[in-house]
């Protein structure tokens, strides 16, 4: 089977109509309850969140809260300089925010690892991945920005199925990937340049929205400073790439050295590429799988009740 | 999100009935309940606004012990509900405040704490963490802020954001917390 580009671009349309994640104790409805006036509602559980440390914390914190003072400081004055401010503090709290769990490190990893690529993709990939993730949050912001109450509490509930599905279509794509790696070594073949797939992955694990990139939009909406904003998260996602880029470097030099040693021995790198390939696809489809399985666990729940 | 953490221990007389907790946010949470419940844009949340509050942003903490955890010797508990709930907003700044009743609770010692176990809100100490509301002549209390290393809290770092479980026994895979307590005691 081969999976047609339409096909990805469906996929991605189809993740865009989504949501955003946001699992907020405070906000999401209890869906028991019934001494309130909130009508319970139909929400798995979101996916596994990666662990934190608390001096990491303290160091988002105070980036997010120089953050907030720059917005207002600049919706005070309009000074020039102070924007350039904004989004310099911007570029760092993506740089530090993306640094932190999840981003998709582990997918690019994954993916360089597994495949040959020219030395420029692992940029351009961590530059469309980081612009994809900011993007997706302007775009449900747009969409939420006038909704009634606090646009966190609109977006938590849908914005759980927009991680976990994109999670379920990384499984699936790995999945199939993984499958033509086993039927071509059976076949004694190599199989040509997945590039299809490679941007298909990226583009998946991209279009979910970045939760640091949500709570600035909020404030710039609630400020009505919604341009700054957008520009904001512009300068966020370039932030938050470096991290990403230099993780898919990581993979990229790793396999790019391994082979450069061997590249002398032919049949054996040719065993070793599609090896390291399959390795790398069964990195991802496990990190899928173990990350969305809270998300697929409780989905199934829910359609059982 | 954050936010700082305040408890008002107030006696009734001899015996300790309650505590109030003063809970102030970070920007970001504060833009979105200023922007989504000050309807009337008035700068302050009336009683209908309140409420809207209440029921949206803060009754699901119920699911996740209201963040408040309470301690006598080995035994520990949750408040079962809060009361008089309010909210205000300063400067752009949003704070809730409201009550637990600890008049269940023997007198003498008391121990206190304030956490997210799921670890998605990061919870400070405000300026003045601790304030005690009682009639000297009826009773002497004091506080301090102890780290207890004797009855720590174990968290999954990978489970679910929606997992409300809270571990008291530890088992493989789960990391340890030593939750900062406010220590009570008094004698009349």
């Amino acid at each position: 089977m081969i999976i047609k580009p339409r096909f990805l671009c469906f996929c991605a349309v189809f993740l865009v109509t989504a949501v955003t994640v946001y699992s907020n104790p405070f906000m999401a409805p209890p869906p028991d309850d019934t001494q309130t006036t909130v009508s319970p509602r139909f929400m798995p559980a979101p996916v596994r969140p990666g662990s934190t440390d608390p001096v990491y914390n303290a160091r988002q914190r105070s980036v997010r809260e120089k953050l907030a003072d720059a917005f207002r400081r600049f919706d005070e004055t309009g000074d020039t300089g102070l924007l350039w401010g904004l989004l310099s503090v911007s570029f760092l709290y993506g740089l530090l925010h993306a640094a932190g769990p999840g981003h998709r490190k582990t997918i690019l990893f994954s993916l360089y690892l597994a495949r040959k690529a020219p030395v420029w993709e692992p940029a351009a990939s961590g530059l469309l991945l980081s612009y994809l993730h900011g993007g997706s949050a302007v775009v449900l912001i747009l969409v939420y920005r006038s909704v009634s109450g606090a646009i966190s509490a609109h977006t938590s509930l849908a914005g759980v199925y927009m991680e976990g599905f994109s999670y379920i279509l990384l499984i699936l794509l790995s999945v199939y990937l993984v499958i033509r790696v086993i039927m071509e070594l059976a076949g004694n073949r190599h199989g040509g340049d997945k590039k299809t797939t490679r941007l298909g992955a990226v583009l998946l694990s991209g279009l979910y929205p970045c939760p640091g990139a949500i709570l600035v939009l909020i404030l710039s909406v609630t400020l009505n400073m919604t341009g700054t904003g957008i520009l904001s998260v512009l300068a966020m996602s370039t932030g938050m790439s470096l991290p990403v880029i230099a993780t898919g470097y990581l993979a990229w030099f790793g396999r790019t050295g391994l082979f450069f040693s061997l590249r002398r021995q032919e049949s054996r790198m040719l065993v070793l590429s599609s090896g390291i390939e399959l390795i790398g696809y069964i990195l991802l489809l496990v990190f899928s799988v173990y990350t969305a399985m809270p998300f697929i666990v409780s989905l199934f729940a829910l359609l059982n009740v | 999100m954050f936010f700082s953490s305040e408890v008002e221990f107030v006696w009734s007389g001899e015996r300790l009935s309650g505590a109030y907790l003063d809970w102030t946010f970070d920007s970001f949470f504060s833009a979105d309940l200023i922007h989504g419940y000050d309807r009337n844009r008035d700068g302050k949340f009336d009683a209908t606004e309140t409420r809207e509050i209440f029921d949206n942003a803060f009754a699901n903490l119920r699911h996740y012990y209201y963040f408040t955890f309470i301690r006598q010797q080995s035994k520990r508990s949750n408040p079962a509900a809060v009361k008089e709930f309010s909210a205000r907003q300063r400067n752009g700044t949003v704070s809730y405040r409201f009550y637990i009743d600890l008049s269940g609770y023997a007198p003498g010692e008391l121990f206190l704490a304030v956490y997210d176990y799921t670890f998605f809100c990061d919870i400070r100490p405000g300026e003045q963490p601790v304030r005690l509301r009682y009639e000297p002549a009826l009773v002497r209390p004091r506080f301090e802020v102890v780290e207890n290393k004797d009855y720590p809290v174990y968290y999954d770092p990978l489970a679910p954001a929606d997992d409300t479980t809270v571990h008291y026994s530890y088992r493989p895979g789960l990391k340890t917390y030593y939750p900062k307590e406010i220590r009570i005691h008094y004698d009349n």
